[in-house]
C-alpha cells in the first residue's frame, strides 16, 4: 500500500521502521527539515518538507496516490485539518490520525477521520484489562468500547457451574455466543448446561457487561 | 407592552479575543447583539473597550465543555478569529457539525484552504483575498482618476 505519513517525530521514525519491513510504500510531511533529511537518507523514502497542512504541500507529496494518509500532529486541529484535506480534496480513502484529547474522538469520527488513535483510550483499556484479569481472558471494546467481547475462563468456584443457561436469566443485552469445552466448539442454547473448565464468550453492552460476568464467576 | 414585543436579541459567540475579534466584539455589543468571546489567554480580554459588559470567557475554544459554557447550545452565529487556521477550522466545523449553529464565519488565512471549505456551510473569510481585491481596486480607480 502507499502510505503518506504527516507530521510527528518519534512516532513518524517507528512507524516507517514497521511499515517498510511490511513492504509498504511510505513517503513523509514533516515541517522538521533536519527529521525529513535524516527519514530519506536512513530508509529511503520521499520526503516532502513543508507544513501538511497546506494543500499545496500535500499535492508536492503527490497525495493523490495514497492508499492511507496518517496524521500524527500534537495539534489536534492540525490532524483535523490533514485528514480533511486528504479526504475532500485528493480523495484519499483512508484517513488515520493521533486524537490528543479523548474528547475529540467522537466528534473527528463524524468529520473525516476513518480512525482515530489516542493513547490515553488505549491506555485506560490496557489498565481495564488488567484489572479485571482474573478470570476474564480476554476483553475487546467495539464500536468506542460501547459493546464488548469477553472470554471468561470457568473455574470450579465459580457460580454459574451445573447451570442451565435459561435459568442464570442474564441482562437482556447480553449473549453467551460460544462455549469452547476442550477440544470441542459448543453454540449454546437455552439448556446449555456449563461446566468448570469451560471457556465462555460473552458479547454484551458495557452497562451490563460487569452483571454478566458476575453471573458467571460470581465476582463483584 | 414594548417589553414583550422587543425582538429576541441575535447571540454570537467570537472565538479568538485579537485585535479583529475585540473590534467585532464591541462592534456587536453596541449593536445590542448578546456576545460571547473566548480566549485561551486571558490577559487577551484587556483589547476590549471599557464599554464592554458582555461575557469574556477564557479557555480553550475546541474544547466542547468551553464552547457549552459560551452558550453555543442556543448561538446563532458563531466566528472564528483565532490566528491559527486550522483551530478555526476545527471550532466552526465542531458549531456547524455538532451544534448545528445557523451561521459559521472562520478566518482562514492560507488561501489554499479557503476553497476547499466553501461547500461544508461554514463562509470562510480571507484576509490575504481581501486585501489583494481592495488593492486592484484602489489601483483601478487611481488609474481611471488620472487618466480622466
Amino acid at each position: 500500500m502507499n502510505i503518506l505519513l504527516v507530521g510527528g517525530h518519534q512516532n513518524a521514525l517507528f512507524l516507517i521502521k514497521s511499515l517498510k519491513s511490511n513492504h509498504h510504500e511510505v513517503a513523509i510531511v514533516n515541517s522538521d527539515r533536519d527529521l525529513c533529511q535524516a527519514l530519506a537518507d536512513a530508509y529511503e523514502v520521499p520526503a516532502i518538507c513543508g507544513n501538511g497542512t497546506n494543500a499545496d504541500i500535500l499535492r508536492q507529496a503527490h497525495t493523490e496516490k495514497m492508499d492511507v494518509v496518517i496524521a500524527l500532529d500534537d495539534q489536534d486541529a492540525a490532524n483535523l485539518v490533514i485528514s480533511e484535506l486528504a479526504k475532500n480534496e485528493f480523495h484519499v480513502k483512508l484517513t488515520y490520525a493521533v486524537v490528543n484529547n479523548p474528547k475529540n474522538i467522537e466528534l473527528f469520527q463524524g468529520l473525516g477521520i476513518d480512525k482515530c488513535v489516542n493513547t490515553t483510550r488505549i491506555l485506560s483499556d490496557l489498565v481495564e484489562q488488567q484489572a479485571i484479569e482474573k478470570n476474564i481472558r480476554k476483553y475487546i471494546p467495539m464500536e468506542n468500547g460501547r459493546i464488548v467481547v469477553c472470554e471468561v475462563l470457568l473455574t470450579e468456584k465459580s457460580v454459574a457451574l451445573n447451570k442451565k443457561l435459561w435459568e442464570i436469566g442474564f441482562p437482556s443485552q447480553s449473549t453467551i455466543s460460544c462455549i469452547m469445552r476442550e477440544e470441542e466448539i459448543i453454540i449454546p442454547q437455552g439448556n446449555t448446561v456449563l461446566k468448570a473448565g469451560d471457556k465462555v464468550v460473552v458479547l454484551a453492552s458495557s452497562q451490563v457487561m460487569e452483571k454478566t460476568i458476575s453471573m458467571l464467576v460470581g465476582m463483584k | 407592552m414594548k417589553l414583550f414585543n422587543r425582538e429576541k436579541r441575535e447571540s454570537v459567540i467570537i472565538v479568538g479575543c485579537g485585535s479583529l475579534g475585540s473590534k467585532l466584539a464591541a462592534v456587536l455589543a453596541n449593536q445590542n447583539d448578546a456576545v460571547s468571546i473566548i480566549d485561551i489567554d486571558e490577559n487577551s480580554f484587556a483589547k476590549l473597550p471599557a464599554t464592554y459588559h458582555e461575557f469574556c470567557i477564557d479557555g480553550d475554544a475546541t474544547d466542547t465543555d468551553i464552547l457549552e459554557l459560551a452558550g453555543i447550545k442556543t448561538a446563532d452565529t458563531l466566528i472564528a478569529l483565532t490566528n491559527d487556521d486550522n483551530t478555526n477550522i476545527m471550532v466552526a466545523q465542531i458549531a456547524k457539525q455538532y451544534y448545528k449553529v445557523n451561521q459559521v464565519i472562520a478566518k482562514i488565512d492560507d488561501a489554499t484552504k479557503e476553497a476547499s471549505y466553501a461547500q461544508t456551510g461554514i463562509t470562510a473569510i480571507c484576509p490575504l483575498l481581501l486585501s489583494l481585491n481592495e488593492f486592484e481596486r484602489v489601483f483601478k480607480t487611481e488609474k481611471e482618476g488620472r487618466s480622466a
